[in-house]
This record gives structure tokens, C-alpha cells and sequence, in this order.
């Protein structure tokens, strides 16, 4: 009996030194952990740690999320980590930050609490659930700020997100922009002294709903307070005066963050054609921009065919290269999917963009937002400021010197063998292998175009568009750069002449232009149209104030902090006509400027939460291994595709002689080659499927592989050691 | 046993749990039983892992189709394992030899379950195969993989020690299985949905928070993250701990009845 009550006793201190160790204990060492991940994904920023130690009145986050249905469309994990992230924001903000994560039910109080905060749900499926996702928080004064939908794609910025949200709240007032510009951004008379005025640029109105804007007058002898203003925009600055100058110089240096908008050729600033006087449409601030460690190439604008803007051309688009749509669906590398500028943007838009590249011996560093692919180039603005007419009409002028700079010489030696290696001159780096058709079916049913020996790459490029209308390809693919397009089988005729026996006999044959196209893209390098820059600078005044300076407040030679800043080479991208059509936006070009000044606008600390580098992490071997099986069964493949095609259309002429009834009067001997065709055909059917099934099974038989050796080769060593150890000690016993 | 048993007293009560720990290690290499545990646990965790858990179709660079199932299958392979630690001793009789050697029963008990322990710990190593897998597939994270299997480790640990204390309760090796599987299966409860649901009706926030801080699972799955927290580590730390000293509670009972 005592026995019984000594075990009870012990099962009772047991369980009470358990159970008070992990409530007491867990809670005390709370925040005690480490975060072993390779990118630190459960630890918060300093950044935010910085901001979330600044807030002074509590905020209440409200999470709305349905986190039943969030298995249905997948986002649990994200779900998971939002709850995460918002815990960890409210533990660092020492009991200023309330955190409610709530589902709500359908027509519940909670519901209609969301609705009334701006947070909506989706509609899910046919049963009517609704899937909330969205975040709100609210101040003491009752201010809403709204995630309305939290977007795991956008994962790695979920922590700037949040940080942003929870500045909007803490801090009372709009960040404050003053805006220096030579244009009439806010209506008014234009460059054109005898037009009529012009009204106001939208982007003004779009970004006072976000900002206090304040233009200042041209002139300022005075300092730019830095307290006073969180940034300070400077758009197309033609012929600053020097105090100016001197006032943003000195702003910068005191860490004011500037964003400027240069632009070698602002279209807009032009007055109509029929009514011009030649004006200088450029804008420069040379030297303020190389303190910073930014240069704006001097006299050069900046084109790029593949992102060329298609603009209707006698019944045909021509991409005009001026006109850069700059389309991450085009080339992902545009816009910068790094940073939280640029992250979210799908495609901007800029007219006559200028080429901005790190200044020599600049302090600072220099990240790119915005650039062209790889084969934009400049060209001189001279040509667009000597021209009398509106830049489109030059489209088809600039087009041909595109493609004729385009890139360097085909040369082709005599008659091009099977296989033969053909090198693209001027600077491409590596050789391309040129690979011909000697098999005529191949050209059959093919528009072919004639290629002369020595064509230039601009006929390739000339001939592949014929190549690509001719097929009735959508109208992106025109661009006569385009890889996709030319490996969708486009051909070329190249006529040799060669001495023959009886004299000179021409010879063709069909050339693929998918190599020639390939050697011609990699080529070129992008350039810059936006960029962000930061770090330590100097002043653009080291002999002290200019003159005319009213300000009595001390000279900075070196900035104390970091200075941050956005460079963007163009300004015509803000102009209504290249951001909306009517009252629906054409692109991103709003967010540029709007994300810019938001990103500059908020804290040190804000700015370093630089996205932080979340990815699904993928088997890539497996995807490697999935490509290499997949080109080797393509040729197969493909060779057993033509057959059956060939076969179908062989049969289908000797079926031809049917009457309208669809009988077909044949011989029999007819009847047994349509027989044997079909035989034939079936047989070809059933290999191509085959072929496609041993794609398949090649990837599932990599995935049984390492199944098998992990299922038996640890078991299997297990057994053989015990086996060993076992015969061992068996000869130990005998050997006793 | 004579000359163990002479061992055992000349050495200091500090080395005494390290000699068992010693004695019991080599003991399992010495009986078949050990070959069909590793047999068994490797066969299993290789099926869960790529057949359940389709590590290979997934695609992803993770080892967490591999640590998922863990929970589930250990609930029943640990008291296994330990069923056998006090059953065995009381069932053949060498329980009484033992504890008329002068040592401590925390000592033997101790050296028991860190024999066991080590043993699992020798079974989990023999599943670097996956990691070398996944590792050769892809760029998984390294870091979160190490602390899933630090995690794995905790967690047998604290099924072992839940059951070494069941199989110290009877002769019966069965019964000491069953009575280990139950009560592991109790800490796994707040993994049910259904229960979860149940506890939550009640209305209670702290109750729910604190149903579901008595889980294996959640803090399971917070290691399984990548994180190594305190608060996970107290709990399975003193769970362990709880449980040896119930376990040395009964062993002296049976010692002085």
C-alpha cells in the first residue's frame, strides 16, 4: 500500500516539476533562440527591431485569415509565416503592437468587422467560402492602414510591408516632398510662349494622395531643412541656378534623400511640331549627379528593339526602339526584382530614356532598377533634335539603323557545309555553330526568303520578320530579335555562287536562323535607365557657398550619413499620355515615382530591410536531369512527328479520288498501299507515343532509384555488419 | 555478471551509470533484437518518407516529408525499444542482482535510457542517406535539416524516457509497450484536429494555448523550422527529465519492497 502511494507521490512531483518547467520556464527564456536557417528567415531585421522600438502609442493588428480554406489555394505555409512574422513583430514591439488573428466566419460580427476595415474576401469555390487574407491596423486615434490581400509571391518583402504599415501609423503627418522642376508639372504655360496652357500632369494629383507636395520656385538662396523635408524631387533640371544647386548639395550631404529625374530629350517638353522653335528639350545636373557617383551619358538616348513599343507602320508594327516598353515578360532582368522599388512591377514604359553608368572613383554604390536588355543601345540625340517632324515619324528611319548596328557580319566562305561553323564578327564572344538542312523536305511549304553570301546580321534580322508575318505569329513575336520566334523553325534560302564544271552554278540551301539570332543576343550590355544609389559623399562645392547664398548655417564638405538616392533617366514616362488611357493605367510608370519617394521618404532603417532572400528551394538536379532527357527524346521525337505527318498526307492523296458520297474508287493494288500506309502510320503513332512515355519514365526511374537505395542499402549494411560482428565473435569463441 | 558486479563496486557512483550505459550499448549489438529494430526503423522511415511523403515528386529541397512522419511511426518503434529496458530485468530476475549491487538506482537508470538513447542516436545516423539525397538533388538548407534531426533526437528521447518509466510498471513486456504507446499517444492528441476542435469548443483560450503547448507536435514542428528555442528545449528537456525520476522512483520501489 505504501508502495502505491510512494509511486503515486513520485508520479505526482514528476508531472508538477514537468508541467510548471515548461509554462515557467518556456515563457522566461521566450526569447531565447536561434535561428539556424541559411538566410535568417525567423530573425527580424535591425531595421525593424529600430522601428518597432520607436512606436508610442499601441497599435492593434488585426490578421484576417481564414486559415481553414488556406490549404485549398496552397498559401499555408505563407499563412504560417505571416502569423510568425506578425508574433515576432509584436514581442519586439514591447506591448505596443496588440496582435488579433482572426477567421472569420461567414456573416459573423468578425466579417462584418473586415468589410469595415477594407479587407474583402474571394470568393473560393462554388460552396460560397470565402477566403480572407488581409492585414489592418489601427492607432489610437482610430487611422486604418490596410494589406488588403497578402500576396505570397511577394514573400520576401512582407517584413518591408509590415514595417511600412506600422510607420504610417506612428508617424502623424504625410511625408513632405519638395519639387523643383523646369516643367509646368501643375499646368500652365508650356515651353510654346503662344500655345495654350496646359493642364496640370496627373502624376502631381496621384502623388499628393501620398505625399505633402510643395514646388519651390526655381531659386533658392536658402537651405533645404532637412527636418522639414523628408525628400526633395528634382525634375528635369535645365540650367539650375548655382545656389540651387548648392542648396540640394548641401541637403544631401546633411542625409536628405533626392531623387532626380534627367532626361537628354524630353518629348513632351516639345511644342507641336508645325509651331516649333528649336528648343532644347535635354536636362542635366552633371555635377551634383557625379558627387553622388552617378553620369548621365551627355548627348545620347537610349533604344532597344526588343523592347520597342509596336506603333502601326503602313499596315505593319514596327517596334519603335525609342519607345522602350521595358516588359519583365520580355526579358526578366528589366526591372529589378531585388528591390522593393521595382519588385512588384510587371512592365514601364519611357520615351528617349538617357544611359546613367557609375561616375569614376564614385563613393557611393550603384544599384540598377531600371534597364534595357542587353541589346539596347545609344544614339546620338543630336539626330532627334535636328529633326523637324514628331519622334514617331523618324520610326522607320531609326528602325533601320537599329537593326543595321544591330550587331556585326554573317560571313559565309563559299558553300556552307552540313554542320559547318560560321562565326558572327565584330565582338561576339563566343563562335556559334551554324547548322544547315540539307534535306529539302525541310524548306518545303516554307516562305524563304533569299539570303545573300555576306548578308548582314540586319538582313537575318529583316529576313526573320518576313519569315514571322508570313507565319501569322502574334504580333510580339514581330521583333525581328526574337529567339522564341526563330526557333519556332523560321528558314533561309542562302544562295552561293560557285564554279562549277560548266561554269558557275548558283546553289541554295535552307539555313536555320535560331543559331545566327543567338550569337546576335548575347551580345551588348544593358543599360542603365534607373538606379539607386547610396553610401558616403563629398560635396559637388568645395570652395565653400556660391554666391548670392543667404543661408548662415555651416558648410558640409562630407556627408555625416549614408546619403540615398534615385537617379531615373527619363521623365517623359510621367506624362499622362505614356501612363493612362482614359482613367485606366497603361503600366507601372506612376509606382515608379511613387514607390521611389516612399522608399527614399522612409527611415534609415527602412530603407536597409532590403528584401530578404526567400525561395522555394527546388531539386535541381532533378529539373536539370528532366531538360537533358527531354532535348535527347526531342530529336526522336521529333523525326518520328514528320514521319506521321508525311505518312497522313500520303495517305490523304491516295484517298483524293473519293466521290462526294466519300466512296473511293481504287484498284487493288491501290487498296494495299493504302493498307500498308496505314499499317505504317499506326506503328509510327505508337513509337512517337513510346517516346513520350519513355520521357516520362526516365524521370520516374531516377525517382525509383534513389528510393531503392534508400530503402535497402542502410537496412542491407546493417545486416552485413551484424553479420561480420556475429562471425567474429563466433571465431573469438572458437579460438577460446 | 560476478566480475561486472565487481566492477560496478569498486567504481565511484559518478561512473557507475557509465559503466551500464557501457554494458547495455554493447548488449544490444550482442542480440539479434537490435539488427531488427535498425531493420525495421530503416525499412520504415524510407517508406514514409518516399512513398507517403513523396519526397521525389514534391520537388522540393527539403527533408521534410522525411521528419513529418517521425512522430508517428517512433510512437510506436520507442517503447519498442524500451519496453524491454525494466521488463527484461524484472522478468529474468537480474533486477534484483542489480539492485543488490550497492549503486544508485538514478545510476541504472540513467545508464539505461543514455544506452537506448545512444542506440537510436547510432539508427538516426544511419539515415544520412536522405540527407546526402537531398543534397545531391538540390540546394536544400543545411542549417533547418540539422536541427530537424536535433529535433527527431529530442523527440525519441522523450518517448524513451516515457517509455523506460512504463516498462519499470510491469514484468510484462506487452504490457510495458502498450502502457508506453498510450501514454506517448497522449502527447500527440493536440496533433488531432478533432481534439483540438474539442478543447477549443470549451471556450478557453488559455486552456486551448495550453492543450496545445502539452504537444510533441508543436514543438516538433517548431524545431522542425530551423529554430532551436528554449522553450522547446525545456520542454522536452524536463520531460526527459519527469520521467527518469518516476522511472528511478518505481525502480527504488521495487528495490525496497
Amino acid at each position: 500500500m505504501q508502495s502505491k502511494t510512494l509511486s503515486f507521490l513520485a508520479l505526482l512531483v514528476g508531472a508538477a516539476f514537468f508541467i510548471s518547467s515548461v509554462y515557467f520556464g518556456g515563457a522566461a527564456l521566450r526569447h531565447w533562440r536561434i535561428d539556424n536557417t541559411e538566410d535568417r528567415l525567423y530573425t527580424l531585421a535591425q531595421g525593424t527591431r529600430n522601428i518597432l522600438g520607436r512606436i508610442n502609442e499601441p497599435i492593434v493588428l488585426r490578421l484576417f485569415y481564414s486559415r481553414e480554406l488556406a490549404p485549398e489555394v496552397g498559401i499555408e505555409d505563407f499563412g504560417r509565416r505571416v502569423e510568425e512574422l506578425l508574433a515576432e513583430f509584436e514581442d519586439a514591439a514591447d506591448g505596443n503592437i496588440v496582435l488579433q488573428i482572426i477567421d472569420p466566419e461567414p456573416y459573423s460580427k468578425e466579417e462584418e468587422l473586415a468589410a469595415s476595415l477594407g479587407i474583402r474576401g474571394t470568393m473560393l469555390n462554388a460552396k460560397g467560402d470565402l477566403l480572407f487574407f488581409g492585414l489592418a491596423a489601427t492607432n489610437s486615434v482610430d487611422e486604418v492602414a490596410t494589406i488588403g490581400d497578402l500576396d505570397p509571391s511577394q514573400e520576401s518583402f512582407l517584413e518591408y510591408e509590415l514595417a511600412k504599415l506600422i510607420i504610417k501609423l506612428s508617424v502623424a503627418e504625410p511625408p513632405k516632398v519638395a519639387v523643383f522642376s523646369s516643367l509646368p508639372l501643375q499646368g500652365g504655360q508650356g515651353a510654346n510662349p503662344f500655345g495654350p496652357p496646359e493642364p496640370a500632369w496627373r502624376i502631381v494629383a496621384e502623388l499628393a494622395q501620398t505625399f505633402e507636395v510643395e514646388f519651390l520656385p526655381a531659386e533658392r538662396t536658402e537651405p533645404l531643412d532637412a527636418l522639414e523635408f523628408d525628400a526633395v524631387l528634382v525634375v528635369h533640371p535645365k540650367g539650375m541656378p548655382e545656389t540651387t544647386r548648392y542648396a540640394i548639395d548641401q541637403y544631401a550631404l546633411a542625409g536628405g534623400k533626392v531623387c532626380v529625374l534627367v532626361d537628354p530629350h524630353c518629348v513632351f517638353e516639345l511644342p507641336p511640331p508645325q509651331a516649333r522653335p528649336p528648343i532644347d528639350a535635354s536636362s542635366e545636373l552633371p555635377e551634383l549627379l557625379h558627387a553622388w557617383g552617378v553620369d548621365v551619358e551627355p548627348g545620347v538616348v537610349v533604344g532597344d528593339l526588343k523592347l520597342g513599343h509596336l506603333i502601326p507602320f503602313r499596315n505593319q508594327a514596327l517596334p519603335f526602339p525609342l519607345w522602350t516598353d521595358l516588359n519583365t515578360g520580355v526579358d526578366a532582368g528589366v526591372l529589378a526584382e531585388d528591390d522593393v522599388v521595382t519588385s512588384s512591377m510587371r512592365l514601364v514604359s519611357m520615351l528617349a530614356p538617357g544611359s546613367l553608368r557609375v561616375a569614376e572613383e564614385a563613393t557611393t554604390t550603384f544599384t540598377p532598377l531600371i534597364r534595357t536588355t542587353p541589346g539596347g543601345r545609344g544614339m546620338d540625340v543630336e539626330q532627334l533634335q535636328r529633326s523637324p517632324e514628331s519622334i514617331i515619324a523618324l520610326a522607320p528611319t531609326l528602325v533601320a539603323q537599329f537593326l543595321e548596328h544591330a550587331e556585326g557580319t554573317i560571313e559565309f566562305s563559299g558553300v556552307p557545309e552540313e554542320g559547318a561553323s560560321i562565326t558572327l564578327s565584330d565582338g561576339v564572344r563566343a563562335p556559334v555553330t551554324f547548322e544547315f538542312s540539307t534535306d529539302p523536305e525541310v524548306a518545303e511549304g516554307n516562305e524563304v526568303v533569299l539570303l545573300q553570301p555576306n548578308a548582314t546580321a540586319a538582313d537575318v534580322a529583316q529576313a526573320l520578320r518576313i519569315q514571322i508575318l508570313i507565319k501569322g505569329l502574334t504580333v510580339t513575336d514581330t521583333d525581328g530579335l526574337d529567339l522564341e520566334a526563330a526557333h519556332s523553325g523560321a528558314k533561309v534560302l542562302l544562295t552561293t555562287r560557285e564554279a562549277g564544271p560548266h561554269g558557275e552554278v548558283e546553289i541554295r540551301q535552307f539555313g536555320d536562323l535560331s543559331a545566327a539570332v543567338d550569337g546576335m543576343a548575347i551580345r551588348g550590355l544593358r543599360r542603365n535607365l534607373a538606379a539607386r544609389v547610396r553610401g558616403p559623399i563629398k560635396t559637388s562645392f568645395p570652395g565653400g557657398a556660391p554666391e548670392r547664398w543667404e543661408g548662415d548655417d555651416e558648410h558640409l564638405g562630407e556627408s555625416t550619413t549614408d546619403f540615398n538616392g534615385i537617379v531615373i533617366a527619363d521623365v517623359d514616362f510621367l506624362h499622362d499620355n505614356l501612363c493612362w488611357r482614359g482613367a485606366s493605367p497603361l503600366n507601372d510608370n506612376p509606382s515608379v515615382l511613387i514607390n521611389a519617394l516612399e522608399n527614399l521618404c522612409g527611415s534609415n532603417d527602412l530603407l536597409s530591410l532590403r528584401s530578404r532572400g526567400i525561395e522555394r528551394r527546388l531539386f535541381t538536379k532533378k529539373e536539370e536531369l528532366d531538360q537533358e532527357a527531354r532535348k535527347r527524346f526531342q530529336a526522336k521525337g521529333d523525326d518520328l512527328a514528320k514521319k506521321q505527318q508525311k505518312l497522313e498526307g500520303e495517305i490523304r492523296e491516295l484517298m483524293q479520288g473519293a466521290d462526294e458520297s466519300g466512296v473511293v474508287y481504287t484498284s487493288s493494288q491501290q487498296i494495299q498501299k493504302i493498307n500498308d500506309k496505314t499499317q505504317e502510320l499506326a506503328e509510327t503513332r505508337s513509337a512517337l507515343g513510346r517516346v513520350k512515355g519513355d520521357l516520362k519514365r526516365e524521370i520516374d526511374d531516377l525517382g525509383d532509384t534513389l528510393f531503392l537505395r534508400n530503402l535497402l542499402l542502410p537496412p542491407g549494411l546493417v545486416l552485413l555488419l551484424g553479420m561480420l560482428y556475429g562471425l567474429h565473435c563466433v571465431t573469438r569463441r572458437k579460438a577460446k | 555478471m560476478s566480475a561486472f558486479a565487481e566492477t560496478l563496486q569498486r567504481s565511484t557512483y559518478r561512473s557507475q551509470w557509465f559503466r551500464i550505459f557501457k554494458r547495455e550499448l554493447r548488449g544490444y549489438f550482442t542480440t539479434p533484437v537490435a539488427y531488427v529494430f535498425l531493420v525495421i526503423y530503416l525499412l520504415v522511415q524510407a517508406g514514409f518518407t518516399w512513398g507517403i511523403g513523396r519526397l521525389y515528386e514534391q520537388s522540393n529541397a527539403t527533408l521534410y516529408p522525411f521528419f513529418n512522419y517521425h512522430p508517428w511511426f517512433l510512437l510506436f518503434l520507442m517503447p519498442g525499444l524500451g519496453m524491454r529496458l525494466w521488463a527484461e530485468e524484472r522478468r529474468s530476475g537480474t533486477i534484483e542482482l542489480l539492485l543488490t549491487l550497492p549503486i544508485r538506482a538514478g545510476s541504472a537508470v540513467c545508464g539505461k535510457f543514455l544506452a537506448a538513447w545512444t542506440f537510436f542516436g547510432i539508427a538516426l545516423l544511419l539515415t544520412m542517406g536522405e540527407w546526402y539525397t537531398v543534397a545531391w538533388l538540390g540546394g536544400p538548407d543545411h542549417g533547418v535539416i540539422l536541427v530537424g534531426y536535433l529535433g527527431t533526437f529530442l523527440m525519441a528521447g522523450a518517448y524513451l524516457a516515457i517509455s523506460s518509466c512504463a516498462s519499470a510498471l510491469s514484468k510484462n513486456q506487452v504490457i510495458g509497450l502498450v502502457l508506453g504507446v498510450v501514454v506517448c499517444f497522449s502527447f500527440m492528441l493536440a496533433d488531432i484536429p478533432m481534439m483540438v476542435s474539442a478543447v477549443d469548443a470549451l471556450g478557453v483560450d488559455a486552456l486551448t494555448e495550453a492543450f496545445l503547448q502539452m504537444s510533441f507536435r508543436t514543438h516538433y514542428d517548431n524545431l522542425l523550422r530551423g529554430v532551436i528555442e528554449a522553450r522547446d528545449l525545456v520542454f522536452f528537456g524536463t520531460l526527459i527529465g519527469a520521467a527518469l525520476y518516476i522511472n528511478t522512483a518505481l525502480v527504488q520501489l521495487k528495490k525496497a519492497s
